[in-house]
């Protein structure tokens, strides 16, 4: 990277004040997430598949994620813009930080299935994820998440772990993640965010699971979120 | 024409600053959009007083993405992997994004004061002669950049045209902006990350109405509207530039 550049990426990371907005109101763009270096916002969440860096600084994009948005790393990233030296620094950590955690896991799964009323070491690194990474231990998660979401046991057990969290360390991307898992068309998915829902509990879990009570279509899933409803209820 | 597009964005500006990110919201809205491939993920909003959670919906692959922010709701389909379905027809893409932002208005009862339609792409690899003679097509240089080709350069036209979509005839902004890219496409394969060159001249083109009017008042039949007829409104513009910056006549 030669000398200008470098003074460029570093002027990028100088706040620019909000006014600048206004010279840009024609283009629909202006405030979008995406104008990182003016307006305080990414150019894009997810992580396409090449990275384009220009080598100029006349460029208004940057790529840093929004905080807490899965960073689907493994998959191709694309971005158009050139980037602060930070972000990138960041971004690059979090993407091998996302791909060794997915292996981590993996591993802890396959070795010792997820057991009612036993810990699980998985149940540990989320722990610590969620401590070391606050905000975007969401981004990571979720990210591992949605790269995976047709290896059913691997986010059913996922889910679980997370479930076992305190909701307080996993709000509010859990539930999010939660509500998601409801959605999949594997009732072992569904099964891991029911319980996942029991386990935080609370008047948003409750709401969540009325709802999925009345559309769930397998009748032993269906009895169970009743149950849990039931519970939850009293 | 385009050979890799990276995005098309639809947008509507609406004041969203106090739709919560609940478990409600989220949940119901997921059952209304009734898109089995768009999944509720979180998403942070960075403002003035800190992050603020956002209702967000994505592909797996984050290739479609529905954004409820605090200001604005983004429809978007982004170039995320090397190998991807079809994009498809940008009008198909406007008219899907329009239902899509509708029904997140209707289910949150907001009304939009403003709509944008958005396409980036990259044009064609071209050999350096062409790219320079791209360059002096568009620009009119003085001495020292005339002499020296720029490898790398900004062109940008807004104008207002009036349009009419629905029952309603508004001003609208139309801009095309064109670049010379120079830079490095970085991939990672599997932890390797691999460089490689690129040059190419990338086109944008955005259509909006106009910031000033900040009245909440396009109903559904005008976003409907306003998303049907801008995939027209792109191609003209798009065939009329592409011919511009290729140094051919537009109706060739």
């Amino acid at each position: 990277m030669s000398e200008n550049v470098l003074t460029s990426t570093v002027a990028n990371t100088i706040p620019t004040p909000w006014f600048f907005q206004s010279f840009l109101e024609d283009d629909a763009r202006a405030e979008q997430p995406g104008k990182q270096s003016r307006y305080g916002f990414p150019e894009n969440i997810f992580t396409p598949f090449f990275r384009l860096e220009e080598s100029s600084d006349n460029s208004s994009f940057d790529c840093l994620p929004l905080t807490g948005f899965p960073m689907a790393s493994s998959s191709p990233r694309m971005t158009n813009a050139a980037t602060t030296m930070k972000s990138e620094l960041e971004r690059l950590e979090l993407a091998f930080t996302q791909k060794e955690l997915e292996k981590i896991l993996f591993s802890l799964f396959e070795n010792e299935p997820i057991e009612d009323g036993y810990s699980h070491p998985a149940e540990q690194i989320v722990e610590e994820v969620c401590k070391k990474y606050k905000a975007m231990a969401g981004a990571l998660l979720q990210g591992i998440y949605l790269k995976n979401v047709k290896r059913t046991a691997f986010i059913a057990s996922l889910l679980r772990c997370i479930g076992r969290q305190r909701s307080e360390k996993v709000a509010p991307w859990g539930g999010v993640m939660a509500i998601a898992g409801l959605s999949h068309s594997e009732v072992e998915v569904r099964d891991a965010a029911i319980r996942a829902l029991e386990s935080w509990g609370g008047h948003e879990s409750l709401w969540v699971l009325k709802v999925y009570a009345e559309i769930e279509t397998v009748s032993w899933l269906k009895e169970y979120i009743e149950q849990v409803v039931r519970d939850l209820s009293d | 024409m385009y050979d890799i597009r990276l995005k098309y964005l639809a947008s509507v500006f609406v004041d969203a600053d106090s739709i919560i990110a609940n478990a409600e919201n989220i949940t119901l809205l997921l059952r209304t959009l009734n898109d089995e491939k768009l999944l509720p993920v979180s998403l942070q909003e960075p403002s003035i007083t800190g992050a603020v959670p956002r209702i967000a919906f994505a592909t797996p692959s984050g290739e479609r993405q529905l954004l409820l922010l605090g200001k604005r709701f983004d429809y978007t389909r982004l170039l995320v992997a090397e190998e991807m379905e079809e994009w498809g027809d940008f009008s198909i893409f406007c008219q899907q994004a329009g239902e899509k932002l509708i029904t997140a208005l209707n289910f949150f009862q907001r009304k939009a004061h403003r709509l944008a339609a958005v396409q980036e792409g990259l044009l064609h690899d071209l050999p350096k002669e062409e790219l320079e003679k791209i360059t002096q097509r568009l620009f009119k240089l003085p001495p020292v950049f005339a002499q020296n080709i720029p490898f790398e350069w900004d062109w940008k036209s807004a104008a207002i045209i009036t349009r009419s979509f629905g029952n309603v005839t508004e001003p609208t902004n139309t801009i095309a902006t064109v670049k010379r890219w120079t830079g490095k496409i970085i991939k990672k394969d599997d932890g390797e990350v691999i460089q490689s060159h690129l040059d190419r001249v990338r086109v944008d083109f955005d259509i909006n109405t106009v910031a000033d009017n900040v009245k909440a008042r396009f109903e559904e039949s005008h976003i409907r509207d306003f998303f049907k007829e801008a995939g027209s409104w792109h191609g003209r513009l798009s065939s009329e530039l592409f011919a511009f910056i290729e140094g051919r006549d537009a109706n060739e």
